[in-house]
């Protein structure tokens, strides 16, 4: 009996069927792969969903809580006292030089410079502090 | 060089040696000169002064004198000695200056931004500020010997004269309880006092702002005897609210920042206060600041946006500017 395929036939059929073979494994893997990275990412997006929409119900919840708050400290009204410091240095007499008659009266003054004060001695006097400023503030 | 602090909590930086001291107070900066085996205890009395000042003329506490004197506008409010001084010489200057300084400007600077002391108040803040439709003159405010009543819809801000009058004060209350002489600068109001009230030779420097002569800015040196000196720039305090450049000094007659040609004006007065009144006022006047000084003889140095210095007849009288 003739054989239908020679011998060189029939080794080229089986190359051919073993690559068909590989490719189809290789496809179903890729295929699977592709399937379930789809399958996790669309959980994931349902798991911000969700979060988002728990974060949203705990801020409706918490806002409610303060305004229940508000009302009831608004018809519950508290009243905290604080002692104010009382101690006074600032006595009449300078109070009155302070803000008498004139005190803001402007102009027909000018400043009289005295002699600055100086001190004798053989040592180098140490130098004068900064002069302070007149200066916008 | 030591540092003390002292309650109210103040820590001050005091040179034993140079008789010398200063710290922050009111929002600002204080320094102090006098005799140095006092400058402990003066440090200590001005800090007391200052603190006093500071519950009664506060714009920044609920607590002070003059929020409570606001909250009750239109009726009597009892207040503390201290605040019925503070806004008598308020009055006094705002009359001095037909109403230019102004001692009513408070709704308009809370509205434009400037409601909180001035280190928290945004730098820029893009809402749009509502100015307030004022109500009340300051000619409206009355004074007893106990109370002040502040006109209804107006709410007192002795930002202008208070300071000046801190200074003021200051000075005086050391002259007198410790028996030395004082000079004390509060945010660049100065006063000197002395007991026997002799004039002493200070030497001053006078600049735009505290920034701009830190940050190595122009100046001038002068010799302050006695009395007080004031200086007003548009330079200090400043943000802008709503798109709008805002500063300190207010125009009470357009409700709006001074938009003159003048930056920086130092002035000689027999107090702070009164050196401040015409101070502040010159910077409102602009243009016509130097025709109104000269009128009223007061020692003046007027510094404009493009540079340029002039001074009164009466500042170069005095001789008190170092190569003037």
């Amino acid at each position: 009996m003739r054989a239908l395929l020679s011998t060189g036939q029939r080794n080229r059929s089986r190359v051919v069927l073993a690559v068909l073979s590989g490719t189809l494994a290789a496809a179903t893997a890729a295929g699977t792969g592709v399937a379930t990275a789809m399958a996790a990412q669309e959980s994931a997006r349902d798991n911000a969903v969700k979060a988002a929409e728990k974060a949203a119900a705990d801020a409706a919840a918490a806002k409610t809580h303060h305004d229940a708050l508000v009302k009831w400290a608004k018809e519950n009204p508290t009243v905290v006292t604080k002692d104010r410091p009382t101690k006074t240095v600032v006595g009449p007499r300078v109070l009155a030089k302070a803000s008498s008659s004139g005190s803001a009266k402007v102009g027909g003054s000018s400043s009289r410079s005295g002699t600055s004060s100086s001190s004798g001695g053989t040592s180098r006097p140490k130098p004068p502090p900064p002069p302070p400023a007149s200066a916008g503030s | 060089m030591s540092t003390v602090v002292h309650e109210p909590p103040t820590v001050a930086t005091v040179d034993r040696d140079g008789g010398a001291s200063s710290w922050r107070a009111l929002g600002t900066y204080v320094e102090l000169r006098t005799a140095p085996d006092a400058v402990e205890d003066a440090t200590a009395l001005a800090a007391d002064v200052l603190h006093e000042v500071d519950l009664a003329c506060s714009r920044f506490r609920d607590d002070s004198d003059l929020m409570r004197a606001n909250r009750g506008a239109g009726t009597p409010v009892e207040v503390s000695p201290v605040l019925l001084g503070a806004v008598r010489v308020a009055l006094e200057a705002a009359a001095e200056t037909d109403g230019l300084v102004d001692p009513l400007l408070g709704d308009l600077l809370s509205a434009a931004g400037y409601d909180r002391t001035f280190a928290l108040v945004p730098a820029d803040d893009p809402t749009p500020a509502a100015l307030p439709v004022r109500g009340g003159s300051w000619n409206q405010v009355e004074l007893t010997e106990t109370t002040v009543t502040v006109p209804r819809g107006a709410a007192l801000d002795l930002g202008a004269t208070g300071k000046a009058f801190a200074a003021d004060l200051v000075a005086l209350s050391i002259a007198d309880a410790l028996d030395v002489p004082a000079l004390v600068g509060v945010g660049g109001d100065l006063r000197v006092a002395a007991p026997d009230d002799t004039a002493r030779d200070h030497l001053v420097v006078v600049g735009h702002s505290r920034a701009d002569l830190d940050a190595g800015g122009p100046s001038t040196r002068v010799h302050l005897g006695s009395g007080g000196l004031a200086t007003s720039s548009v330079s200090a305090r400043r943000w802008r609210r709503g798109g709008r450049q805002w500063h300190h000094l207010v125009d009470p007659r357009t409700g709006l920042p001074t938009q003159g040609p003048l930056r920086t004006v130092t002035a000689l007065g027999r107090t702070a206060a009164a050196a401040n009144a015409a101070t502040t006022a010159s910077i409102v006047l602009g243009d016509a600041a130097h025709a109104w000084l000269v009128e009223r003889r007061v020692a003046a140095r007027l510094v404009g946006h493009d540079g340029s210095v002039t001074h009164t007849p009466a500042w170069l009288l005095a001789g008190i500017e170092e190569n003037s």
